[in-house]
């Protein structure tokens, strides 16, 4: 009754809001990859002109994409952006009472200048807090810059090259932190690492690769202190409606040592107008202190009904498997989201999602969250 | 084909007892990766003044005690677990959400088989090898 109340107030409140651009975005748009609309090899951050005339006219069906709704240009060898994004939250863990949360969620402002084919590339931005602004220096309690590389590029092949603050190419990178590929794979918030990244792409593929290393300061970021690298590389097919990629990282800390393959899969049916996303990750964690290894398992499925202009309803369950072989061990989620782009610039994401851990399926978490995105 | 029949056949066929309990593993496989993200006991948040992030650190705030050194006079820092008493550790309580608010993690608890895991260790001594 409590998770039907729960659902039906947050229904009520996204059909007086708003959302923004994610993996789905790739193959059901024609876009065939992340740099097609973004600047960031990875995707994500700040759009090119491309990528915000298609915010305006494919995405929203209405309104200008434009930085600032196109009242203002910046000079070509400036990139200007910003994300504003407000969150309600409806929680209720087994047995317990209803939690209630609003709270800023992201506040960023990104920056691109480029001199030929070198550019520097900032994103600096409010901490979002869910519960409790943390302690400490008043400047790291709220600011974080979650990016900040130098990139050399050439614009005929999209050979680059990067250095500094990023998360590398790896796995389907939603916006959703809270998915479990990101998650539990370390692209979790403020988990990017420093590194050397490097990429090319051809007419059907695109190939990536990254060495990094740990967050030399502390107070900017979370996450294993990890040394590694990863490797990513995605083959179109199909008339660029489906992809699958193949993909290795290794992460080693004083710790563990993490060695991780998987793959990705985006699949769009253009009849039914349906995206796929799936990706499916075996890792092994070896503990060279206590003589212990382990199998992890991250396993993503998700299918969005694209209804462009305006509106996406998705599907996806998810499973996350520390321990492969410990019973009761894992987590299980079954996840809605239901996503408006009311015009360029606005979105309003419903993500409903009920999360069973250690196999017990009957008494689920659950969790409804409304996400209010504005981009400059 | 082999290795997807053995992957099935080993599916949850292990039990919490069969884990290592060692502190290293503990703060490696459950503590770190649950505990010590940004929003919360990270070096980054450290709310209620607790940093999760490293192992020695973790142990210290979460016993009282520094690793490999004796054990000091006085009361416990965080007084979260009592060596050799699961029953007695707010440490327990906190993760199965029994007689406190203040479950943990407050986003999604931790799965039966890990609080088993950590439970040993406290049983055992909660010592930090």
């Amino acid at each position: 009754m409590r998770l039907t109340l729960l659902i039906v107030i947050a229904v009520v409140l996204v059909a007086t809001g708003d959302v923004a651009a994610y993996p789905q975005f790739q193959l059901s748009t024609g876009s065939e990859r992340c740099q097609r609309c973004h600047l960031s090899p990875a995707g994500g951050g700040l759009l090119n002109d491309y990528g915000r005339s298609e915010a305006g006219d494919t995405i929203s069906g209405r309104g200008d994409g434009s930085l600032l709704h196109g009242v203002w240009s910046p000079p070509g060898w400036l990139a200007l952006g910003g994300d504003l994004r407000g969150a309600l939250l409806a929680k209720q863990l087994d047995g317990e009472a209803v939690e209630l949360l609003g709270f800023p969620m992201q506040a960023d402002v990104s920056t691109r200048a480029a001199a030929g084919p070198v550019s520097l590339n900032l994103t600096i931005g409010l901490r979002g807090a869910a519960r409790q602004r943390p302690p400490g220096p008043a400047v790291a309690a709220w600011l974080a810059s979650r990016e900040h590389y130098v990139m050399y590029q050439r614009s005929d092949d999209g050979l680059y090259v990067r250095a500094g603050r990023f998360f590398p190419v790896f796995g389907l990178r939603s916006q959703d932190h809270t998915s479990y590929p990101r998650r539990h794979l370390g692209h979790y918030t403020l988990e990017e690492p420093y590194g050397l990244g490097a990429g090319t792409t051809g007419d059907t593929w695109e190939a990536h690769a990254s060495a990094f290393v740990p967050n030399p300061v502390p107070y900017t970021g979370a996450g294993p202190a990890a040394t590694g690298a990863t490797a990513y590389l995605e083959r179109r097919f199909a008339a660029d409606t489906r992809a699958i990629a193949g993909q290795a990282k290794v992460a080693v800390t004083g710790e563990d040592r993490r060695y991780t393959v998987g793959a990705v899969g985006k699949w769009w049916l253009e009849g039914p107008g349906l995206m796929v996303l799936s990706e499916l990750d075996a890792q092994v964690q070896t503990f060279p202190g206590a003589g212990a290894a382990r199998l992890q398992l991250v396993a993503y499925l998700g299918v969005t009904r694209m209804w462009l202009p305006g509106w996406m309803i998705g599907a996806a369950v998810q499973r996350w498997d520390p321990d492969l072989t410990l019973r009761g061990s894992s987590r299980n989620a079954l996840e809605l989201n239901l996503q408006a782009f009311p015009f360029a610039h606005g979105e309003a994401h419903l993500l409903l999602r009920l999360e069973a851990t250690g196999g017990d399926t009957f008494q689920p978490n659950a969790l409804s969250l409304l996400q209010l995105h504005y981009y400059l | 084909m082999r290795w997807t029949l053995a992957l099935a056949a080993l599916a949850g066929c292990a039990d919490p007892a069969d884990r290592s309990s060692e502190w290293t593993y503990v703060h490696a496989a459950i503590v770190r990766p649950s505990c010590a993200t940004a929003g919360c006991h990270s070096t980054l948040s450290a709310l209620e003044g607790l940093d999760l992030s490293t192992a020695d650190g973790a142990y210290a705030y979460l016993t009282g005690r520094v690793c490999g050194a004796p054990e000091m006079p006085g009361t416990p820092v965080g007084n979260f677990v009592r060596p050799g008493q699961p029953e007695s550790s707010r440490l327990m309580y906190m993760l199965r959400g029994v007689g406190t608010d203040d479950v943990m993690p407050p986003d999604v608890p931790l799965p039966d088989a890990e609080i088993a895991i950590i439970e040993r260790w406290i049983l055992e001594g909660a010592t930090c090898d």
